[in-house]
């Protein structure tokens, strides 16, 4: 315990590999990114999670030294990516929404080419075995499918064995089983102690691989936390339904501890507490005392989209 | 630092060698390459030719011009829009490489194709229908070079141009043709009227043409052909710097009107310029 305390405040005294501060960039009339301000710890994985058009992408874009700003200030291992993009990409890796490549470019040829533009690179073979494609190592780019082009792009991410893996949108396109590949190898990056950032606009995606996660709408972003910190401001509370054998009455349901609200609908009741497990526990306490048999019962936490509709008043996907 | 320049030339060199197989690996390169250039040679030489080796010499000078431009426009101008439409440049920018990088291994590798084309061409030429070369072959070799050089740097002025690969195919016709017939190439220059003759000293192809044939036929000398040679030297280097200030990364990124009126001008004077040297 003590060594993860220690890992920790080192973690918190090393400079952070990417600051951005009050980033702004215009195209033409639109303001794409309007003040954003973030910081990305070393070792942990950072979601960008926003609806599409939001600035994700041209925030990312910035850092990577693609795209000027307008304003603002972004250190990137400690370069200025308009000033120095060179030495920012030889310390960054980079995969694109969707990476294109010549299609007659074998996946082991592609690794060998894009290594040899860095100062320092990892052999071909074992970023392939990191991506599951050994097998493919002769395969031209075009023979492979959408969830293999983009497990390559994520090996010529890390080709240069970057301090900073960016992931733009990394699953946008791809079918549930690839999409599940995908993320078994951003948590094999994350368990290695990678620093990763991931724009995203899959809720889902967000909540299960970043430890912090920045939700970015209209350019701006309107809150930052971990997963679990952003769902326990939400005002949205734990959800509890169930159904008894035997009708109950709503006045005794008010009674269970940190309950505040209660409804029911064709013999199934709902409530609504600031502190599920301890109402969940009261619940079942009183049911048992009062002899009433418990049939089915569900417990819904609030989730991330719950937040999102919360503070931009709209789902994500619109 | 040293480790630093090791990196740096060995990504040239693969970033070279890659771009030379992966030109191999594609089948429209190689009907462009070997096939088109091979059914050119057997219609300049059966049918324009008429089969003597005589008229096929004096043709012979046009022909590779042709192969080059046709290296040059649809060949390279295209692939490289392609590539940059595909954002396979894109992907190039992610990595701390320049437009030089780019720009020399497509210049190189295409090279390396005109090459084989030119190859193929004379082998033919020579034994399958008696071609015989007047002059020598290491003149020959560095007049084909310094004009094949022109047309491709003026492929790369196309490709910086074109948003598409479609625009770049209209935009490469729109020069191949017309350099093609008014240059000599396909049309020997006396069949001009007078005015398109004074013009055609505009052109890169009726350099290049003239100084082959005076070669081949003729069996002239590098210091004969020297004017010729620099015009087209003067091509290469303008059109080259065009190019390199027309590059760009990705397809989105437009081309402000005032970089393309600043080509446009540079080209103006250097026409200018052209007719005024005599």
């Amino acid at each position: 315990m003590s060594t993860r305390l220690a890992e920790t405040a080192a973690q918190y005294a090393a400079p952070a590999p990417v600051v951005v501060r009050d980033l702004r960039k215009r195209y033409d009339e639109v303001t794409a990114v309007d003040g954003v301000s973030f910081e990305v710890r070393r070792g942990e994985v950072f979601g960008l999670l926003g609806p599409n058009g939001a600035g994700k992408t041209t925030t990312v874009e910035i850092i990577e030294g693609l795209r000027e700003r307008n304003s603002g200030e972004v250190m990137v291992c400690g370069f200025d990516p308009a000033n120095s993009p060179n030495e920012v990409k030889q310390r960054i890796g980079v995969a694109m929404q969707a990476t294109a490549l010549p299609d007659k470019i074998e996946a082991r040829e592609a690794l060998k080419l894009f290594g040899s533009f860095y100062r320092q690179r990892i052999d071909a073979d074992e970023l392939l075995r990191m991506v599951s494609l050994e097998e493919k190592a002769t395969s031209r780019f075009e023979t492979l499918s959408g969830g293999q082009q983009q497990r390559l792009a994520v090996a010529l991410a890390l080709v240069n064995d970057p301090e900073v893996i960016i992931l733009d949108e990394p699953t946008t396109g791809l079918d549930p089983q690839a999409r599940r590949e995908l993320h078994g190898v951003i948590d094999t990056l994350r368990q290695a102690g990678k620093t990763v950032i991931l724009t995203t606009h899959y809720i889902e995606e967000a909540e299960r691989l970043c430890d912090r996660v920045a939700i970015i709408d209209h350019g701006q972003i309107i809150a930052t936390g971990s997963p679990r910190e952003l769902v326990s401001q939400s005002r949205d509370q734990v959800k509890i339904e169930f159904r008894t054998a035997s009708p109950i009455e709503l006045a005794d349901l008010r009674l269970v501890p940190f309950v505040s609200g209660v409804s029911e609908s064709l013999g199934a009741y709902e409530l609504r507490s600031a502190d599920g497990t301890r109402s969940v526990i009261e619940l079942i306490k009183w049911l048992e005392a009062e002899k009433h048999e418990l049939m089915d019962l569900h417990i819904t936490k609030p989730t991330l989209e719950d937040i999102f509709i919360e503070l931009t008043g709209r789902r994500i996907r619109e | 630092m040293s480790n630093i320049i090791t990196a740096q030339t060995s990504a040239w060199t693969n970033n070279l060698v890659m771009s030379l197989k992966l030109r191999l690996r594609e089948r429209q390169t190689m009907f462009w390459t070997f096939l088109f250039p091979i059914f050119f040679l057997f219609l300049f030489a059966k049918v324009f030719a008429g089969g003597k080796p005589e008229g096929l010499a004096f043709l012979m000078g046009g022909l590779l011009c042709i192969s080059a431009m046709a290296q040059g426009f649809f060949g390279m101008s295209i692939g490289l829009v392609t590539m940059r439409e595909r954002g396979i440049l894109r992907r190039y920018k992610l990595a701390p490489v320049g437009s030089w990088l780019i720009l020399s291994s497509e210049l190189i590798s295409s090279y390396v194709m005109l090459m084989m084309t030119v190859a193929i061409q004379l082998l033919i030429a020579t034994f399958a229908f008696g071609f015989r070369l007047a002059g020598s072959w290491a003149t020959l070799l560095i007049a084909v070079t310094v004009g094949a050089l022109a047309f491709l740097a003026i492929g790369f002025i196309v490709a910086g141009v074109a948003d598409n690969a479609r625009s770049a195919q209209v935009m490469s016709n729109i020069l191949y043709f017309p350099m093609m017939f008014l240059g000599g190439a396909a049309i020997p220059l006396q069949f001009l009227p007078p005015g398109l003759r004074n013009f055609s000293r505009l052109l890169p192809s009726r350099h290049m043409t003239e100084s082959l044939g005076r070669v081949i036929v003729g069996g002239e000398g590098l210091r004969a052909i020297a004017p010729s040679l620099l015009a087209l030297t003067a091509t290469f280097v303008v059109a080259l710097l065009i190019a390199a200030k027309l590059f760009r990364w990705e397809a989105k990124e437009p081309m402000p009107l005032r970089q393309k009126a600043w080509a446009a001008a540079i080209i103006g004077v250097f026409a200018i310029a052209a007719l005024l040297v005599k």
